[in-house]
């Protein structure tokens, strides 16, 4: 959809599961991107907790809809399904954005058309309300990171036609593996040499979540080489 | 090589899997992840078990239709590039490594009919080494991005 100042519209896809620390912060840092027009859409998987409060206070800027709890993939799936936007970002609800992120990524659209997904850079911050006793058992990486992530990602719409929705059967690892079938049928990627999503980092990892996430993305790598060498 | 030695797992980021068909390695550290056959996947379990390079020889002689020979040349370069991609260290065979179940299990092997022997290949994969890096479970608890109501798990580190 272009309007009449021959942008394109990008929708902004923000899932969102018992987030209501964070998600003000989320929703404005994409109604203060000085790139327009762009249609805000939080898709609340189920929450409990006042997420949905927090969402709806936003009123027009930023479209609520409800899902029965069904995971991230199914979220960010529902989104896509509701957008309007013949390009496609999602911003995770505990992550930020820089003010230029869609100016910048769109730029480069404008440069290659045929190009199908731009990332950015990430930089990681511990959530700066935790007590200090457990930000020092946070690992936050100082540099900057290319940004293989959703929340520092636009795509095209036509590349969800192409590789796919979200798989919804993975616990962790989802995008990765919705990635690789991208990478697999050859869409075009850039990452961006400039810093667009800030991650939130408020949790630490145990043995057992790591565990488990390893075991996921084995099984997610391991389903790619098995369809490459079918291919 | 030293065939007193045995082998470790060199760290709590190196992921395996053991599919019917080939051993699954990730290197989160780096981002690499590596396939291998049935062979190297056999290999894989006996280090993971601190079986001795010694033993390991007598295990694969007897579970494989192969000359000693090839398999010792084989196995010492299997276990050298296994080294040099950082996914796993030597030690010296110490009180947990698995030595005596090794021979047995070797003894017992040799009555079982042979497998073929395919020299062990490590085949390395480094196209989403740099997604592999971003590492995105920071706001994941033990069940990840919680599926239903009743498996969240209270958090008690956000206050």
């Amino acid at each position: 959809m272009n309007t009449a100042e021959n942008q394109s519209l990008v929708s902004v896809i923000i899932p969102v599961y018992n987030c209501e620390r964070y998600l003000a912060e989320a929703i404005e840092s994409v109604i203060i991107q000085n790139y327009r027009p762009i249609e805000i859409i939080v898709i609340d998987d189920g929450s409990t907790d006042g997420s949905a409060d927090v969402a709806k206070k936003f009123g027009q800027a930023a479209r609520y809809c409800f899902l029965q709890h069904s995971g991230i993939s199914a979220a960010r799936n529902r989104g896509i399904d509701l957008a309007h936007g013949t390009f496609i970002a999602f911003l995770d609800a505990d992550d930020i954005w820089v003010q230029n992120k869609l100016a910048l990524q769109m730029a480069v659209f404008g440069k290659k058309s045929d190009l199908d997904m731009v990332f950015g850079l990430l930089k990681h911050f511990r959530s700066p309300e935790l007590p200090e006793t457990l930000k020092a058992n946070i690992n936050c990486p100082d540099e900057l990171m290319p940004g293989y992530s959703p929340s520092a990602l636009v795509a095209k719409r036509d590349v969800f036609s192409r590789a796919g929705l979200f798989e919804t059967n993975w616990q962790v690892g989802e995008f990765i593996d919705w990635f690789l079938r991208a990478h697999e049928i050859g869409i075009s990627v850039i990452m961006l040499p400039e810093l667009v999503t800030l991650r939130r980092l408020y949790k630490t990892g145990d043995k057992s979540t790591q565990n488990a996430y390893f075991s996921n993305y084995i099984k997610i790598l391991k389903a790619s080489l098995d369809r490459k060498r079918r291919a | 090589m030293d065939k007193s030695l045995c082998f470790k797992i060199a760290n709590q980021k190196i992921a395996h899997e053991s599919f019917e068909d080939e051993l699954i390695l990730v290197n989160f550290d780096t981002g690499a992840y590596y396939s291998t056959g049935k062979a190297g996947s056999y290999i894989w379990s006996l280090i993971n078990r601190n079986v001795p390079v010694a033993f390991m020889i007598k295990k694969i002689c007897a579970r494989y239709e192969a000359n000693c020979d090839e398999v010792e040349k084989s196995l010492d370069v299997f276990l050298t590039e296994l080294q040099k991609e950082g996914l796993i260290v030597s030690e010296t065979a110490n009180r947990g490594s698995d030595v005596e179940g090794a021979g047995e299990e070797a003894k017992t092997e040799r009555t079982t009919e042979k497998f073929g022997f395919e020299a062990p290949i490590l085949q390395k994969y480094t196209d989403i080494q740099e997604l592999l890096l971003v590492d995105p479970i920071h706001g994941v608890n033990e069940l990840g991005w919680p599926y239903k109501k009743s498996d969240t798990v209270p958090d008690s580190q956000n206050t």
